[in-house]
């Protein structure tokens, strides 16, 4: 057997050990869909990065570095800076606000928020269309993985694939899909951290990789691209760049971490952990597609079936063959089965609080929500592989759409939820109705290409334009709710508290030297 | 920069201007967490010691 599927098989034994040991602590719904809100800020940090970065990181971008050079690194810098403000701008106050209204789903949040059901409703219906497509396009992905790396045939190793990850989702909850980030964010980071140190060495530093880049193509180097691709498209740059900056605030399974935060002040440890993880995370990829097209330009036969996707998995095998090209495929599993995961478990919240409880049985009990819960999972699961092996034409075309579609629509709602007191219902609603739509029509269109604009930047704009034109309709935000979203902000501590806290930690000091004194002074009497 | 035009030699630094701002978030943070009783969501921090959460108090700005 390949020396690659052994570390693979060892890697799933791992995972579904972990989905077993994290059954034992899921006790209620809210231990089972946001990990009873105990997450430390490390386990915060990576689930929410590696959660965001799926298997785009190892193959999508890579491969757009292949081609375009430099010009790619525009989704690294707005990736790079994705979680720092992902982060700053929502997590405290989400945390606060998302405990006060009693909120497990992140649609859940909307609607009690915004105090409508049509917000609701919309949020439902976008949050599972956008996150079902989403699931889709990882197992596509998972299949070309499985099936041209390590040799599985498709329907074999999707179906094996997708059981390990329903698995520790399945038995485990949220916990399990925390924790079993943190180790995959370690395998993703230090297979990649290690083949870009034996890349960059054998390429003489960045100096020797622009001058070989610069052999090949000058352009690969500039600002628009190879052979100038983008030149005068500032819309698409700033599209590149702004979707993943902004655009993870309004993922429904990126801000539902906050939910589930051990408390507000851990929010700045994973500010650090998270912005140290994506400097890394974030540009290696692609100066490693850049890499692979110098190796591949002069021995085109090493890049495995001729793909650019699979530049990365080609070093692999071409510099540390064996035991680590096994463990670099078991990272691109990593970062597929991490999204998956946090994907599937979030469709499943969604069904059960915002469907099963809400509308059907709002007096079921929690063992009955975790049960749906957990049948939504398999049902995911089982309908997305039987689509994913069918593989109906178009379907690619629609899951790339997927990220400026859902960006689009929740951004504004999820940013005013907490920060404009005014906004409302009505705002909200239309928001994501015409966030999404013009998100979905610019990619199905192929807007992108006449006019210049990413569709992210075509969705997100009109959907900011309608929040705040539309919150001046309807019903305005109740005075309840404001109280609420200033208690959000952070109570703060009492003057008479600070004042005794500071003052302890003064006296302290002086009792201190007091003491030092005055056992200073017996010394010096009992000596004389 | 290391053989890079000027229109892109600025991406190298980026890294490091991210790792600059996550230090400067991190000390705002804190000395606006430091003014804020977060024990109603979960965290213990220095007024554990106060004794347990008093309901109905006001707060001062």
């Amino acid at each position: 057997m390949r020396v690659e599927i052994i570390v693979l098989i060892c890697y799933f034994i791992g995972m579904i050990a972990m989905g077993l040991y994290w059954n034992k602590k899921s006790k209620s719904s809210e231990d089972y869909m946001v990990g009873g809100r105990s997450m430390g800020p490390l386990v915060t940090a990576l689930t929410l990065q590696t959660t965001a970065m799926s298997g785009f990181m190892f193959m999508g971008g890579p491969s757009l570095a292949y081609q375009f050079g430099y010009f790619a690194l525009f989704y690294a810098i707005g990736d790079a800076s994705g979680g720092l403000i992902n982060l700053t701008v929502l997590a405290r106050r989400m945390r606060r606000l998302s405990q006060l209204l009693d909120a497990i789903s992140p649609i859940e949040y909307l609607e009690k928020r915004y105090q409508s059901i049509p917000v609701k409703i919309i949020g439902c219906i976008i949050a599972v269309f956008g996150l079902s497509c989403y699931v889709l396009g990882q197992f596509m992905a998972t299949g070309k993985t499985l099936v041209t790396l390590f040799g599985f045939p498709l329907e074999a190793g999707l179906i094996i694939g997708v059981t390990v990850i329903l698995f520790y989702t399945f038995v485990g909850g949220y916990f399990a899909v925390a924790w079993t980030d943190v180790i995959q964010g370690f395998i993703m980071i230090g297979s990649l951290i290690v083949i870009f140190v034996g890349v960059m060495f054998d390429m003489g530093g960045f100096t020797g990789l622009h001058e070989r880049l610069a052999a090949i193509d000058p352009s690969l180097l500039g600002f628009w691209g190879r052979d100038n691709h983008y030149e005068g498209q500032w819309g698409v740059i700033a599209g590149a760049s702004l979707i993943y900056m902004i655009g993870y605030m309004g993922l429904p399974h990126s801000v539902n971490k906050h939910m589930a935060m051990g408390s507000p002040k851990k929010a700045k440890t994973s500010v650090i952990y998270a912005t140290i993880w994506t400097q890394l995370f974030c540009f290696i990829p692609y100066f490693l597609g850049m890499a692979g097209l110098i190796y591949f330009t002069a021995e085109p036969q090493n890049l495995i079936n001729g793909d650019m996707e699979l530049v990365i998995p080609s070093l692999a095998a071409l510099k540390f063959p064996g035991v680590f090209s096994g463990l670099m495929l078991t990272a691109i599993m990593s970062a597929i089965m991490s999204t998956v995961a946090a994907l599937m478990l979030l469709i499943a919240t969604i069904v059960s609080i915002d469907f099963y409880k809400r509308w059907l049985r709002p007096d079921a009990s929690d063992k009955k929500v975790v049960f749906v819960s957990r049948a939504s999972i398999v049902c995911v699961g089982v309908i997305g592989v039987i689509i994913a092996i069918l593989n109906p034409p178009g379907i690619f075309k629609l899951i790339v759409d997927t990220f400026s579609f859902l960006g689009a629509a929740f951004m504004p709602s999820y940013i005013c939820a907490i920060w404009w007191k005014k906004a409302n219902a009505t705002g909200s609603a239309v928001s994501m109705v015409v966030g999404c739509l013009m998100a979905w029509s610019w990619g199905t269109f192929n807007l992108e290409g006449i006019t210049g604009i990413h569709a992210f930047i075509a969705g997100v704009v009109p959907a900011w334009i309608c929040m705040i034109i539309f919150s001046n309709f309807g019903k305005p935000t109740s005075p309840e709710m404001c109280d609420l979203i200033e208690r959000a902000k952070g109570k703060k501590i009492d003057v008479s508290k600070q004042v005794e806290v500071a003052a302890s930690k003064q006296l302290s000091t002086e009792s201190k030297a007091i003491t030092q004194f005055v056992f200073s002074r017996k010394s010096a009497m009992v000596e004389a | 920069m290391f053989g890079l035009p000027l229109e892109t030699s600025w991406m190298l630094i980026w890294p490091f201007v991210n790792l600059a701002a996550a230090i400067i978030v991190y000390n705002i943070m804190k000395k606006q967490d430091d003014m804020v009783d977060d024990r109603e969501f979960g965290d213990e921090g220095d007024l554990a010691r106060f004794g347990p959460l008093e309901e109905g108090k006001e707060s001062a700005k």
